[in-house]
């Protein structure tokens, strides 16, 4: 059986999800390939009681704990395209996906999921997400079975009838991120030379916010990359909103005009496709990034957290898994 | 004739963009260095830091030399007052200068003085007297002085700097718009300043045909920019240094460079 199998695993005890991918383990190591374990310490001992103490060392197996792997929408994805890469086909990836920093990135979990189908299409892999019913917010169990093709469900597994391919499910799916606020410094676009004024106003401000000097020039070179894009692709007036509140230090970029890329820079374009780097490479460089496309604008909204290191510090202390 | 060949005169250079400037300073006060020479900045443009970095950039060890006082960069108020000072300060301040580099052992002085138009125009007159003193100060001594004139606004005129000084320094580029600068001798091309969308067809075109491509003097550049060093390293072109800038953007770019590594996820 070869192709990407990605599925959705429901369940509201550790047992009922071990009792599901015992089996999956089980077969993957029985056919000598590997199996990649994004769980945590009570989900690791349950499957232990399924398949047998000591799976986990086998040197077929890596074992990575959730909070470390899903830091990141974007960066997530990109390493499980990685991971996956890396291990050859027949791998099988089983992830609790406990989206540690879900608050940081309203949406953008759920329309990570829905890229993996496109980034990982036609690798030979099965990936697991597991989801627990409760403790997980409601809209992303909710919304497992559009970007997950297979579910399991009370331990079957059936395939599922809403799902929706990547690019129907990022149309339908792109919350409006927040309205620029009152106080939000405007500046106006108008020729390339602005782009250089933008820097400075960009690099201040994230100066005055408190980011250090990296996370200043990464933010610099979002925000310089989407204003590109709108100078060079937008159309009407494109103006350039920042803010900066308790938590966020955050930059709108809007213009008239669509965007074109389905998959809103989730994946990294191919060599040959000239266009599309910029917001690629802005959503792995800033903490957040939000694209919002219809009748006839385009708002791309870039965060920076001000903390500095990406993960909230209420967030950092929660209890995980 | 280029500022590293200034020596025992005094001379004069109209730059036009801020990374010119920081060019001829770098050239002229590591010319000194080479020959021992002590190097005093009169550093009327408040760009001392802009200087240190581009002699660091060339591989010149500033932070050494400012700290054992082999350089010395008097600030932009200081440099101001001395200008719209009396003549006898600025003999004062030239002597003092030599004074100073023969007691620490040097071979000789050099003194760079960066006027902006607004210094220029606030000075009027005084600029000449400024000049002429200075000129009488140094003749006969081991000392070589350099008078940056800011030439953006109200340039000053070519009669008028060869009037006053004995020597006329220049640094020419392929190109220069005051954000980015390109220089090349034969094949081997710089860039310095920042690159964007701006300059596109420039960058291109300065990367055509380049054999050794030097950007350790790059403060920023955009994707795009990124996608024309490639396409002319791809053409056989040699990267011989990367500044930061370069670095991060190679390092962010996965399709360019390795994988981020050190930003989280599971890779």
């Amino acid at each position: 059986m070869s192709g990407l199998r990605h599925r959705a695993l429901l369940y509201r005890t550790a047992d009922e999800q071990a009792a599901v991918l015992a089996p999956l383990v089980t077969e993957a190591l029985d056919a000598d390939r590997p199996v990649l374990a994004v769980l945590d310490a009570p989900q690791l001992a349950a499957l232990d009681a399924r398949v047998g103490p000591g799976w986990a060392a086998d040197r077929r197996v890596e074992v990575r704990p959730p909070a470390e792997v899903y830091g990141h929408p974007a960066r997530t994805l990109g390493g499980f395209v990685e991971l996956i890469g890396a291990r050859g086909p027949g791998v099988t990836l089983i992830g609790e996906a406990h989206f540690g920093t879900a608050a940081m990135h309203p949406g953008a979990w759920v329309q990570a999921e829905a890229v993996l189908n496109a980034a990982l299409a036609g690798l030979d892999a099965t990936v697991v997400c597991a989801y627990h019913r409760t403790e997980r917010p409601a809209e992303f169990v909710a919304s497992a079975g559009r970007t997950h093709p297979e579910l399991y469900v009370e331990g079957v597994l059936r395939r599922s009838a809403e799902f929706l391919d990547p690019a129907r499910f990022l149309a339908r799916h792109q919350p409006e991120p927040p309205p620029v606020p009152a106080h939000a410094r405007t500046v106006r676009l108008g020729t390339p030379a602005d782009l250089w004024d933008l820097r400075r106003v960009v690099a201040r401000a994230g100066t005055a916010a408190g980011l250090g000097d990296d996370l200043v020039a990464d933010l610099v070179l979002a925000v310089g990359e989407l204003a590109t894009n709108a100078v060079e692709h937008g159309r009407g007036p494109r103006t350039v909103a920042l803010w900066t509140d308790e938590t966020w230090i955050a930059c709108e970029v809007a213009n008239a005009g669509a965007f074109t890329d389905p998959l809103r820079g989730f994946l990294a374009p191919v060599a040959e496709q000239p266009r599309g780097r910029g917001v690629f490479l802005s959503r792995l460089l800033c903490d957040g990034l939000d694209v919002w496309a219809g009748e006839g604008r385009v708002r791309v909204q870039a965060r920076m957290q001000r903390a500095g290191d990406g993960v909230s510090p209420t967030l950092r202390s929660a209890p995980t898994g | 004739m280029r500022a590293d060949e200034l020596r025992g005169t005094h001379g004069c250079a109209v730059y036009r963009s801020t990374e010119e400037a920081r060019e001829i300073l770098a050239e002229f006060f590591g010319a000194g260095m080479a020959r021992r020479e002590a190097a005093v900045l009169l550093d009327g443009a408040d760009d001392g830091a802009g200087l240190l970095t581009r002699l660091r950039e060339d591989g010149r060890p500033a932070r050494e030399w400012v700290r054992e006082g082999t350089l010395v960069l008097v600030d932009p108020a200081a440099t101001r007052t001395l200008v719209l000072a009396a003549a006898d300060r600025a003999r004062e301040a030239v002597t003092g200068a030599l004074d100073r580099a023969r007691a620490g052992g040097h071979a000789g002085v050099r003194i760079a003085g960066t006027v902006p138009a607004r210094l220029r125009a606030v000075a009027g007159p005084r600029l000449a007297a400024f000049d002429r003193a200075v000129d009488a100060t140094v003749a006969g001594e081991p000392a070589s002085v350099l008078c940056l004139y800011d030439g953006r606004e109200d340039a000053p005129s070519a009669a008028a700097m060869t009037a006053l000084h004995r020597a006329s320094v220049s640094a020419p580029a392929v190109f220069d718009d005051g954000m980015l600068r390109v220089t090349a001798s034969g094949r081997d091309v710089r860039l310095a300043g920042e690159t964007d969308l701006s300059h596109r067809p420039a960058l291109r075109s300065a990367l055509r045909g380049a054999r050794a491509v030097d950007t350790a003097s790059l403060r920023f550049l955009d994707v795009g920019a990124l996608e024309a060093l490639t396409r002319a390293v791809a053409a056989g072109a040699h990267l011989t240094r990367r500044s930061a800038a370069v670095e991060r953007l190679l390092d962010a770019c996965p399709p360019f460079g390795a994988p981020r590594g050190q930003r989280g996820g599971p890779g």
